[in-house]
């Protein structure tokens, strides 16, 4: 028999910056947005690590107040209940 | 996006003499393999007009020639495609970038000297209980499945008088791509003012169903330049705020268009070289450097996704080359440059205004400042 940790948590959608990548998404009310986006990468199918293994930096915007979040929020003070969230990486172009 | 992958792959090097360096383990990124064959099958209509691929397996296609287990590519098979739809063969050159990688193993024990070419085969073994689990690209977990967009619109309305742009480049395996004159024009005018500094942007528009195939071809109707962009002599930084501010820009347009790119400039990276240096400088040339790649891989990984680069190597005009995927890699491609008279054309939602380099959020390029 399987043990299961209940969370509380709210729901929102998650995108990537194109928004052909969306996932509706549990976001854990006393995690960090650095945390909480951690977790949701792999959910989105984005890359994480370039090639030399160097992590990709993504940062989420809420698209209700029009800014980023930083890591050290706490998505509970912050998120709301089927917010939308777009993951914008940080990337170079040579 | 759970891809099944039954077999473990490998390279057999040998040298220029036929003798046997040694096997190379590969781990080559299948995912960039699946959104392509995805879309050839949506350009066939052996599968739903999704963005990305859904589940499938990945099957190795077996040399005629070496016979079993070497392979000559491998070919991706959708759960949900159409039993009738064989699917395009990715040729085994979508192993090459793995081969280099696991390569340098050899480098480092002293098989192979640095620089040293070397030949490969690409073999199959089954996997093992003891293997990762089987997956391909990034993920093996679920994701909704976001339908693509897709107008119905004649092609042969845009292939009237349309012209083609980097005719050396042109690959039958391409989906079509056309682009409105004015957005080149508009690029061309950035990149032209930003003199030794790299620009870019985001390039949009809308992707087609044909009326009379099941084809699906690509319109690219406006440019929005990434004016918050990190932007620097050799490299030019997408930023979040960047992709905040193009994002915003997008939506103030309002036209239902979607992101099928983006542009970048290269600078005259040989301005002050001697002419003797600049003629065997690889910098001298247009390129779609290992950083650009990345950021294809990473931000547009869909298969219809492509790049222009605009580059400065000492001519009158800018060089205009287009990027695409292919068989699971960035390659050259062609693109067609519309009529201006159908550049507009009825079957259109609503008229489309290609400028758009002055938005809400648009400051000067930063060596303006």
């Amino acid at each position: 028999m399987g043990e299961v940790l209940a969370i509380d948590g709210l729901y929102v959608r998650a995108t990537d910056l194109t928004g052909q990548r969306s996932q509706r998404v549990l976001a854990p009310r006393d995690a960090t947005i650095g945390e909480w986006v951690e977790g949701i990468l792999g959910r989105l199918s984005l890359k994480r690590k370039d090639a030399d293994g160097n992590p990709y930096a993504y940062r989420p915007r809420l698209e209700r107040e029009g800014r980023h979040l930083n890591a050290s929020e706490i998505v509970g003070e912050v998120l709301q209940e089927d917010d939308h969230v777009v993951l914008h990486p940080n990337v170079m172009a040579g | 996006m759970i891809l099944v992958n039954h077999h473990r792959y490998l390279a057999e090097a040998s040298d220029s003499e036929g003798r046997r360096l040694g096997d190379l383990m590969l781990n080559p990124d299948f995912a960039p393999a699946a959104e392509w064959a995805h879309l050839q099958a949506v350009r066939n209509d052996a599968v739903a007009a999704s963005a990305h691929y859904g589940p499938g397996t990945i099957e190795p296609v077996i040399d005629e020639v070496l016979g079993p287990p070497f392979v000559c590519g491998i070919r991706i098979r959708f759960d949900a495609q159409d039993p009738a739809y064989q699917g395009a063969i990715i040729h085994w050159r979508f192993f090459q970038p793995s081969v280099e990688e696991s390569a340098a193993r050899l480098v480092r024990n002293g098989a192979l000297r640095a620089g040293e070419t070397f030949r490969h085969r690409v073999y199959i073994l089954p996997q093992t209980e003891n293997d990762p689990v089987p997956t391909a690209g990034t993920d093996v977990e679920s994701e909704e499945t976001v339908p693509l967009k897709l107008k119905r619109a004649a092609i042969v309305r845009r292939l009237d008088g349309a012209g083609r742009l980097c005719p050396a480049a042109w690959n039958d395996l391409d989906f079509p791509l056309f682009v409105k004159p004015e957005v080149l024009a508009e690029a061309t005018a950035l990149a032209q003012s930003a003199g030794e500094w790299e620009i870019g942007g985001i390039l949009v528009g809308y992707l087609h169903r044909d009326t009379d195939s099941p084809e699906v071809y690509a319109e690219i109707t406006a440019q929005i330049p990434a004016a918050l962009a990190d932007a620097g002599h050799t490299y030019l930084g997408f930023t979040p705020q960047a992709w905040a501010a193009v994002s915003d820009a997008l939506a103030l347009r309002d036209l239902q268009e979607i992101i099928l790119g983006w542009w970048h400039y290269h600078p005259f990276f040989c301005r002050h070289c001697d002419l003797a240096r600049r003629h065997h400088c690889l910098l001298s040339r247009p390129f779609f450097s290992r950083d650009d790649q990345e950021l294809h891989r990473v931000v547009f990984d869909t298969a219809f996704s492509v790049a222009l680069l605009l580059s400065d190597i000492g001519e009158a005009s800018l060089c205009c080359d287009w990027f695409g995927w292919r068989c699971g890699a960035v390659e050259t491609r062609g693109c067609y440059l519309l009529n201006e008279y159908h550049s507009n054309p009825d079957d259109h939602p609503t008229e489309s205004h290609s400028t758009a380099t002055h938005t809400a959020n648009a400051r000067e390029h930063p060596h303006e400042q």
